[in-house]
């Protein structure tokens, strides 16, 4: 009855399967919809707790092997930073993690449904994973709680100690090794202003690119598009107006990757809709090029007011 | 990076070689799931080579929403020649030029 009430229910699911774990006001979601660790009414207020059991064999039945600690630290600090609204953060940790992509997502996504249809029914972890059986892979290097730690021996644990004393602690392990950037160590924007036409170096560098991006999009001539429903009045305005906003998201995504030292990115190059690119590198300022640095035609130009060209 | 604006060619082009997805490329991926994430996209397409100049490369395509209408992200990453674990990439619209 169960299995068919569960195959029901996968056969009418409402939603796509996604391949990559996201926060949504539901909470960490993951694969067709299935909840990790859920929202307690405020969308923000999501938590995660490395050794809770539940998540660990939803994670096990997702990817058919056990989460490390490391990687459930990651979805911990992940949760951290979408409390605190630090979105970029919490994308990072999220990847750092290792866990957060699907191999194969529909078949995944099914055990990971199957798997959170069995526990919400009422049976408990060690069954679910019982009946992943076979299917999740061993893990030597895993801890487990040794004999005599007055906890159930043998049964993996969150921490490198080996001690069990993390098994059913909520306090998330983690690493003193492991660097946090505090935001507001974030250093403020000095008063450089941009001027029109030329490179701008400094931390407003994207904001820069935004703004002259929707300069573009405003004053460019788009005579090869045809009109729409929606932006009538200037044909293709909303769409690039928004694609403008949308590259906001990407040049703040580069900034915080090259910023975070776990990631390893040591530069990011971000070519806005309009031609201008923003240079992050490790260290620096990003800088802004409008689409007419160094002489060159914008790549994507298509007309209108043309840009000052720098002196020399 | 050598140039402000070098980059790898948006395609692989002769002097690449197909390359497998291997531990390699963790830290391309981890630059690409997170800048995916961040987007609220979904990566569609990744291609894996090699070469001479770049190091190892993932050319990878993030499908996403733009005012409500679909639209994407070409994402490369690449390693550089030198042995380290440091990435860099370059992003660009996946989309009809303006």
């Amino acid at each position: 009855m169960l299995a068919q009430r569960l195959a029901r229910a996968w056969a009418s699911r409402g939603r796509q399967v996604d391949d990559l774990m996201r926060f949504t006001h539901e909470g960490l979601v993951f694969g067709a919809g299935s909840v990790l660790a859920k929202a307690a009414g405020d969308a923000r207020d999501v938590r995660v707790d490395p050794g809770e059991s539940r998540l660990r064999t939803l994670l096990a039945a997702a990817h058919l092997s056990q989460p490390r600690a490391a990687a459930l630290t990651h979805l911990a600090k992940a949760a951290d930073r979408w409390r605190e609204g630090d979105e970029g953060l919490a994308a990072m940790h999220l990847a750092l993690s290792g866990l957060s992509r699907l191999a194969r997502p529909a078949a995944d996504a099914h055990r990971l449904f199957l798997a959170d249809g069995l526990l919400k029914a009422g049976l408990d972890e060690a069954d679910v994973l019982a009946a992943l059986g076979s299917l999740t892979k061993y893990d030597p290097d895993q801890p487990r709680v040794p004999a005599g730690s007055g906890q159930p021996s043998g049964q993996w644990t969150s921490d490198g100690s080996a001690d069990g004393s993390s098994a059913a602690s909520n306090t998330p392990a983690v690493s003193p090794a492991t660097p946090q950037v505090n935001p507001g160590s974030v250093t403020p924007a000095d008063d450089r202003r941009y001027v029109p036409g030329f490179p701008f170096h400094g931390e407003d560098a994207c904001a820069v690119a935004i703004d002259e991006c929707r300069a573009h999009a405003r004053s460019y001539r788009f005579e090869d598009q045809p009109p729409s429903d929606e932006d009538y009045i200037a044909p293709g305005l909303t769409t690039r107006i928004a694609q403008c906003h949308a590259w906001a998201l990407v040049c703040e995504g580069t900034e915080a990757l090259v910023k975070h030292p776990e990631t390893h990115v040591s530069g990011g190059i971000v070519t806005f809709p309009d031609g201008g690119q923003v240079i992050v590198k490790r260290g620096q300022d990003p800088v802004y090029y409008p689409p007419y640095w160094r002489g060159r035609a914008p790549p994507i130009w298509r007309g209108g007011r043309p840009l000052p060209r720098p002196p020399g | 990076m050598t140039d402000d604006l070098d980059f790898p060619p948006w395609d692989p082009v002769g002097a690449e070689t197909p390359a497998v997805n291997s531990q390699a490329f963790a830290n391309c991926e981890i630059a690409v799931d997170a800048l995916a994430t961040r987007t609220a996209g979904r990566v569609i397409d990744r291609c894996y080579t090699e070469s001479p100049k770049w190091g190892r490369i993932l050319r990878a395509r993030i499908a996403t929403t733009h005012a409500g209408k679909p639209s994407g992200i070409d994402m490369i990453t690449w390693t550089g020649p030198a042995a380290g674990p440091d990435v860099r990439f370059a992003t660009r619209l996946d989309a009809p030029p303006w």
